[in-house]
């Protein structure tokens, strides 16, 4: 049979978690990270990354609302998708997934972005007319009140919000890293390792893809681009790539190690048919060399210039390098036969329900709607739009 | 007055219809429902399989009866059970040569030659009806569970086609019928056990490997087939109360 | 962290969105773009809720004269906070209405929820496990396609006395002649059709590599011609010959 080596079983001849699966974790991850951005100057007081505090939750807002579609469009019946909320099976990781979500989107995100964006949501129903200021009087549920003590209030809850949200943001990524660990029919999946490494390969993706968008948006609006901010974001980068890289090496040593009944044919797999995703992208391009350019800049002294560029670099490798870890997992999984015996390929298709250009569009997407966000809650306050107006200028809620 | 009793009647007449027709009606959802069959209790039941390795000649009468009796699609990866062929050279255990020419449903090639130093033997396969099922674990909506008389069975109507329980069967039995996009497979024909017939692949074995048997009978020849034969699961270390019982299962069978 | 100001000639246009008295100072606040308010000393008293000013880089209010009408800004005449005094009290009551707004939201969401649920899941949904129960009937409403060899030797007892005796006895009738269900159920006039007397022996016969080694095998070319196999054997005890 074309495409396969060796003895498949006869009903694994095609694959049945596509690229959209592998978009799913990589999306979810990225929300993960940048909330857990944003709550190291909430919760942790890192005030130097205020900067980018607002533009991480309308990111994580942007791409958590984007997550449900490549599952939806990969169902067989997504019509009765809802029935993992009437009927959730307890059992079942992927359904208690879909509560994890729900509070996720919610109570976390949802919650902390209304109570923070509050105060200026009040100012501008106040100053808008027609639509636009209804649109703005919805979003406050009718309530104007924006004295100090409503605002201390506001900021009391989200702290707390953000106190809550960061074992929620580990739920959230560690869940999906669960569905496929708690897998024991699949030797490359099953693993209590999975779910951390999700975990922090989701970090690290969050902090890049932020850390990218805020040089990306200063330089669009032309804003000043706060060079301490940037350079504790990528040490936190740095450091969770380190904790990263740790524990899949500590995976790979482990599987090399104890050579189970499994290993030799993952072996020939990662070796053959995953090389170029696993050896050459996820783990040199993107792993070892951001890592390395990282490190450099921990070192080294560089100019600003060369220390953007520096980073520009290492967030895209990144960002590549961590899609290319999702895409080893899920379709990686699924090359090698159950029986050990042989394997299969993947024939991803262009134009049809979970073909490539789905996967794109809906990579696109999120971008698009976090342009929609920050025009209707915009983050520029922190961003340094304080140029002119620093003796007696607006404090943002943060610190109110 | 004669509207009152005109009303009546026409009331009276539309009860009598609906409950004439919820009555047969009822019947009918009676009869599908084993339980309730005058001669099917589910409690009564435990089903499971046994093959015997050496009666197995390779032929491929059970996949062709099962996807005729289950209106299975012809095309490559929708096998409700299919058999495979190992073929092991006794100075390279480790790596068996295995092939199932389209699940066997057209036999295996004849031969050519005269096998050399080779051990080789068929193994049918089809879904092991676990007790402790990994897939029904998994099922996120409650699509796939184990019938009170241990079948596990598949609700298409409520299956949403996820396909977490292909990925999470070690067996590989499980299938995505592309016409309903929902997944499928072995059913221990359960529209027949359920009648006092066999599945269709026992029915249809020329030698007897398969049988269908009935862990909870007392009379039924399981019993001592367990108890005078060295048996096997597959998969053993995955723990999964598999309930295909294999007779001269090899070890290095997958 | 604050930035140099920038004394280069800049001037911003801003509504005034409310105003303030604090220690017996007048404030005003002005809305220069959704997310930028200053907050600036209002010396002057002719400033009210909704002018238009201009503020230059000195912070100096420059109330516009000519410009846009002030009364076309519309504001809520909801009751400001302008006029209380601001000093950050105690949260009252009015300070956390609006958190029950929201909470009161997501109680109206659940509520909802539980109520759609009680309505879209099936009534035998969790009467045996975690799935429905008719489900259980579904899979046993079939029609069986194959008959069973107990009900061919209902009719066709004569056939399986010819069979007794042979080692072909415990093969099922249905396994030559294919699914009879349907002619079992008398449910088609159509008789069905005799299986070829070569191809279904060759089925089993043709010696393939992995049968048992006790197993009756010919390989085809050395055994007979292309004739059928009924020529030597019987077709319901084809073991003697």
């Amino acid at each position: 049979m074309p495409g396969v080596d060796g003895f498949i079983y006869p009903n694994e001849v095609e694959l049945q978690w596509s690229v959209l699966i592998t978009l799913y974790p990589f999306i979810t991850g990225l929300v993960a990270g940048a909330f857990i951005l944003a709550s190291l100057e909430r919760v942790f007081n890192v005030r130097v990354v205020k900067p980018t505090y607002r533009l991480a939750l309308l990111t994580a807002l942007a791409f958590l609302l984007v997550a449900p579609l490549p599952l939806q469009l990969h169902l067989g019946h997504p019509e009765r998708s809802l029935e993992m909320y009437l009927t959730p099976h307890r059992q079942s990781a992927m359904a208690m997934f879909g509560f994890v979500y729900l509070w996720y989107l919610t109570v976390v995100l949802v919650l902390e972005i209304w109570f923070d964006y509050r105060r200026q949501l009040v100012l501008a129903w106040r100053s808008s007319t027609g639509l636009k200021r209804q649109a703005y009087r919805l979003m406050t549920l009718g309530s104007n009140n924006i004295s100090p003590a409503a605002l201390k209030v506001d900021d009391r809850i989200g702290y707390i919000l953000t106190v809550v949200g960061i074992p929620s943001a580990f739920l959230l990524h560690g869940y999906v890293g669960f569905i496929f660990g708690s897998v024991k029919a699949n030797p490359w999946w099953s693993t209590p390792l999975m779910p951390i490494v999700f975990l922090f390969s989701a970090i690290v993706s969050g902090i890049a893809l932020v850390m990218l968008l805020y040089m990306a948006l200063a330089r669009a609006r032309r804003l000043p681009l706060d060079m301490p901010c940037l350079d504790t974001i990528a040490r936190y980068l740095f450091y969770a790539f380190l904790i990263d890289f740790s524990l899949e090496m500590l995976d790979l040593i482990h599987r090399i190690y104890e050579a189970d009944e499994s290993f030799r044919a993952l072996d020939f797999m990662v070796r053959t048919r995953l090389y170029v995703s696993h050896i050459v992208v996820q783990i040199i391009l993107g792993t070892l060399v951001p890592l390395a350019l990282l490190a450099a800049v921990q070192v080294y002294r560089f100019s600003d210039r060369t220390r953007r560029r520096i980073y520009a670099a290492a967030g895209v490798l990144t960002l590549i390098g961590i899609f290319a870890m999702r895409w080893n997992v899920v379709i990686g999984g699924q090359l090698f036969s159950k029986s050990f015996l042989g394997y299969t390929t993947y024939k991803m298709s262009f134009a049809t329900r979970e073909g490539l250009l789905p996967a794109v569009i809906l990579m696109i997407l999120p971008f698009l709607i976090l342009a929609g966000l920050v025009r209707l809650l915009p983050p520029w306050a922190d961003m340094g739009r304080r140029a002119a107006l620093s003796t007696a200028g607006e404090k943002s809620s943060g610190d109110a | 007055m004669e509207q009152d009793r005109r009303a009546f009647l026409a009331d009276a007449g539309r009860w009598l219809m609906l409950t004439g027709a919820a009555t047969l009606a009822w019947d009918y959802v009676v009869a599908g429902q084993p339980e309730n069959s005058p001669n099917y209790r589910v409690t009564d039941h435990w089903w499971g399989m046994i093959i015997d390795i050496d009666k197995c000649i390779g032929c491929g009468n059970c996949v062709r009866a099962c996807k005729a009796e289950n209106d299975v699609p012809l095309e490559p990866g929708h096998f409700r059970t299919w058999v495979e062929r190992y073929q092991v050279a006794s100075d390279d255990l480790d790596h068996p040569s295995v092939d199932s020419p389209n699940g066997a449903y057209d036999g295996f090639p004849p031969v050519e030659q005269a096998a050399g130093n080779v051990k080789a033997f068929f193994v049918p396969k089809l879904c092991n009806h676990c007790a402790h099922s990994p897939c029904v674990q998994v099922c996120p909506v409650g699509a796939t569970f184990a019938s009170p008389d241990g079948v596990v069975l598949v609700d298409k109507s409520y299956c949403i086609g996820c396909r977490y329980c292909v990925q999470a069967c070690p067996y590989g039995c499980r299938f995505i019928d592309h016409r309903t996009m929902t997944v499928d497979k072995c059913d221990l024909c359960y529209h027949r056990i359920t009648r006092g017939l066999t599945t269709a692949c026992c029915e249809a074995c020329p030698t007897g490997a398969r049988q269908l048997v009935d862990l909870k009978n007392p009379s039924d020849p399981v019993h001592a087939f367990l108890n005078s034969n060295a048996v096997h699961v597959l998969k053993p270390q995955m723990a999964t109360g598999a309930k295909v019982f294999y007779r001269a299962l090899d070890g290095v069978v997958r | 962290m604050h930035n140099e100001s920038d004394q280069r000639g800049f001037s911003a246009e801003g509504a005034v969105v409310e105003i303030l008295e604090r220690g017996g100072e007048r404030f005003a606040k002005i809305l220069i773009e959704p997310g930028t308010v200053l907050e600036l000393p209002a010396a002057s008293s002719d400033l009210s809720l909704g002018d238009r000013v201009i503020v230059d880089a000195s912070l100096n209010i420059e109330r516009v004269r000519g410009g846009p009408d002030p009364a076309r800004i519309l504001l809520p005449s909801v009751p400001a906070t302008s006029g209380a005094p601001d000093e950050p009290a105690r949260p009252v009551f009015r300070d956390y209405e609006h958190v029950l707004r929201m909470a009161g939201l997501f109680a109206l969401a659940i509520v909802v929820f539980l109520g759609w649920r009680s309505w879209m899941v099936p009534d035998d949904f969790g009467v045996y496990g975690h799935y429905r129960a008719g489900a259980i009937a579904d899979a046993a409403i079939r029609t069986p396609g194959y008959a069973g060899q107990a009900s061919c030797v209902e009719c066709h007892d004569d056939v399986q006395q010819v069979r007794l005796p042979d080692k072909h006895a415990t093969v099922s009738c249905e396994a030559c002649h294919g699914p009879l269900g349907r002619h079992a159920r008398s449910e088609t006039d159509v008789a069905p059709i005799r299986p070829s007397p070569r191809a279904v022996c060759l089925t089993c016969h043709t010696a393939v590599t992995g049968m048992p080694a006790t197993f009756p095998k010919v390989i085809v070319n050395e055994h007979s011609d292309a004739g059928p196999c009924t020529e030597c054997h019987k077709a319901h005890a084809p073991g003697g010959s």
